[in-house]
């Protein structure tokens, strides 16, 4: 597949933000309102992340547990109104969308979950189960697309598939019917929420081959996200690294293997178990886990746990293109092209991180 | 290798349903010994947990070990009432680090309360000596000796996890026991739990049944290994040798599905299928409906467990495996990787 820059990005994040507010109580919300103490931070999951999506694209968005992949994701799907920021469309903010809008919006984007194993209507026959999304935007159907569906995820013979429930399929199967639902209606973006990390290995490895296969098959975009690097080279064609709340690197998927600049990114390559008694690995030179999002540091997120540490990191990191061929972008001072003290033009410069 | 620490001999698993049986294990053979460290690789409902479990007496009420003798220090245990174990065994001798393992410790107790209790139901230890032992282990997996009196929700993920670890060390056992403590975290996470569980090696006298489904970790981790396919021990060695010179089916498949950060344009193997139920005597190969070189004695009969090459580690359950290195000739050839007899080049190094 080629990266084709020209053409208009079918989803793009400008900026997006998701913070959730911490007043859980009305006590609380009173005493904020009458005397005027200050709120509580609120939790900053997703905190100025600027992504294009090109028709037919592939990105990967890798991070820990709480870098706020998932609240990303949910965002996108519309279960989260970003609290700052905008998401394009094809070029339409969808912060101007109407209840029409957002139905036909629901059609276009489809999401595959992470546990296959909750994600179908224990009640549901596979054929149920696929006519649920025509129901739901109106539209006829017949049992052949049904069927041809069952034989593109590779569920055959599919006569024998379509009228088995949740119970009578494995793990794999159960991811299978998943895709199919996700892409029965030809949407234009699938959003996958680590599709394949409650699965065993070698089934694993099959929905990986699947869902790159039929990225290409049906012109879909994606976005994969996932804590693992090891697997995005199967599916992704560019990889974003996400920590708490900002994507830190970005770049082609092999560049970002092969090439990682980030300090992160080069712990996440490092950690990932190598298949091999042979090869002598170093363990993780990261200790404890990423802060807490309520609570964050001035400058880097990173730099609490960071080995390359500076006097500069207090400074927020400027996202900037390192490699202008492949748009390798990182957001770390150790690629300062700029003497430090001048002032980095941060993609975010809202200063809603320097707290 | 002098007397092994742990024993598993033939050992059947049946548990008893309404209707009928499952043999969730078939004949399985492993030896751990003292310092060893083993790990237990295949799928989920391979059996390997179930194995594990009935080395701890943790079978659920309707499982038995239905034939087969599992010894540890040369006594067979598979027969001992929960409470000969409970005295004589769990936690002094054999400890677990759960799945999940960082959900497992009482939030509603201190960590020193929840060792001076381990250390009351099993030992004379008084209260003293329970906290300071607790101590010293704090020290080694490098937490603070100063939290030993905190809640569990004082710390965070990583740390309770490295408190796990001290806990599991408490009454000073020679055998661990951990079944996929790492599943469910991420890599750096990980990573982190393998550092210290490697450390261990260093510090004290420990052997390791390490149980995942993820094989890297034990290439990465164990001294030796063996895996696992519908109820049956597929292939086990010593993890080189399982690198260099699978001769299963399974092993060869199962390490081609497997992704390596450092190829990432390798072709993943897929194993198609699933293993079979085992409703009935297990007397064939459970592999062989989904194996590309299974004939049709694999189907009749049960493969015995043959060492390769007169070699004492490496041994091998298929009726094919001496034909195996031609069969799978170019499932072999995709990783360069080094031949048995190159071993001692230990400076292999990829450039990636």
């Amino acid at each position: 597949m080629t990266t084709n820059n020209e053409t208009e990005p079918i989803l793009e994040l400008r900026n997006v933000e998701k913070h959730f507010e911490q007043s859980t109580n009305i006590a609380e919300t009173l005493r904020q309102t009458f005397f005027g103490e200050g709120a509580q931070e609120p939790v900053r999951a997703v905190d100025g992340v600027n992504l294009e999506l090109a028709e037919n694209q592939v990105h990967g968005i890798i991070g820990e547990s709480g870098c706020g992949k998932s609240t990303l994701l949910l965002t996108l799907m519309g279960e989260h109104e970003p609290t700052g920021g905008e998401i394009l469309y094809n070029g339409q903010p969808i912060s101007e969308f109407d209840k029409a809008d957002w139905k036909a919006l629901r059609r276009k984007i489809q999401v595959i979950f992470q546990d296959p194993f909750n994600t179908m209507n224990p009640h549901f026959t596979v054929r149920e189960t696929l006519k649920e999304p025509f129901k739901i935007h109106g539209i006829e159907t017949d049992e052949e697309e049904l069927l041809d569906m069952l034989e593109t995820v590779r569920l055959t013979p599919a006569e024998e598939y379509i009228d088995r429930r949740e119970s009578q399929l494995s793990g794999g199967e159960k991811q299978r019917v998943s895709i199919a639902r996700a892409l029965i209606l030809e949407p234009d973006v699938v959003l996958a929420d680590e599709p394949v990390s409650m699965l065993d290995v070698s089934t694993q490895a099959s929905i990986l081959k699947l869902l790159s296969e039929l990225t290409e098959e049906y012109d879909v975009a994606m976005f994969y996200v996932s804590h693992d690097l090891s697997t995005v080279s199967y599916v992704c064609d560019e990889v974003n690294v996400m920590y708490l709340g900002r994507i830190v690197e970005s770049a082609p998927t092999r560049k970002i293997l092969s090439d990682p600049k980030h300090p992160y990114t080069q712990a996440l390559i490092n950690a990932i178990p190598v298949p091999d008694p042979f090869h002598d690995r170093s363990w993780t030179e990261l200790d404890g886990t990423p802060g807490d999002p309520q609570n964050l540091p001035s400058g880097c997120r990173f730099k609490d746990r960071c080995p390359e540490r500076m006097d500069v990191c207090d400074q927020q990191p400027a996202f900037e293109v390192h490699d202008e061929e492949t748009t390798h972008q990182v957001a770390c001072h150790l690629y300062d092209e700029q003497p430090v003290g001048d002032s980095p033009i941060g993609v975010n410069k809202t200063g809603v991180s320097e707290s | 290798m002098t007397e092994p620490l742990l024993e598993v001999e033939n050992v059947d698993i049946t548990y008893r349903m309404d209707s009928e049986d499952v043999h969730a294990v078939t004949n399985a053979s492993f030896e751990i010994g003292a310092n060893e460290y083993f790990g237990l690789v295949g799928e989920s409902g391979c059996g390997k947990s179930t194995l594990a479990k009935s080395v701890i007496k943790g079978l659920d009420s309707n499982g038995e070990v239905s034939a087969g003798t599992i010894r540890y220090k040369g006594r067979e245990i598979q027969d001992l009432s929960e409470k000969e174990y409970n005295k004589e065994i769990r936690w002094k001798e054999i400890s677990v680090i759960p799945q999940a393992a960082m959900n497992s410790l009482n939030p509603l107790a201190k960590l020193s309360d929840q060792a001076i209790e381990i250390a009351n139901v099993h030992t004379d230890w008084s209260a003293e000596k329970s906290v300071d032992r607790l101590k010293e282990l704090f020290d080694i997996v490098g937490l603070p000796e100063s939290r030993v009196t905190d809640y569990p929700h004082q710390f965070s993920g990583g740390m309770k996890q490295r408190a796990i670890i001290a806990m599991s060390l408490l009454l000073n056992p020679s055998l661990i026991i951990a079944d996929e403590p790492t599943t469910a975290l991420d890599v750096i996470m990980q990573d982190q739990f393998l550092k210290h569980i490697d450390g261990l090696r260093d510090e004290r006298d420990l052997a390791l049944l390490l149980i995942t489904h993820d094989i890297a970790v034990v290439f990465e981790t164990c001294d030796s290994m063996a895996v696992m396919h519908g109820g049956q021990i597929a292939e086990k060695g010593t993890t080189k040798e399982i690198f260099s010179t699978p001769r299963h089916p399974y092993t060869i498949l199962l390490q081609q599905s497997f992704p390596d950060a450092r190829h990432p344009d390798r072709e993943l193997e897929v194993i198609e299928g699933s293993p079979p139920a085992l409703r009935e005597e297990v007397d064939y190969c459970t592999f062989a409906s989904r194996c590309p070189w299974a004939e049709q004695e694999c189907q009749e009969s049960l493969p015995p467990i043959e060492s390769m090459n007169g070699n004492d580690s490496h041994a091998v359950s298929c009726f094919r495996s001496d034909e195996m290195e031609s069969l799978a000739s170019e499932h072999l050839n995709t990783i360069g990787r080094p031949q048995a007899n190159a071993i001692e080049n230990e400076g292999y190094e990829d450039d990636d």
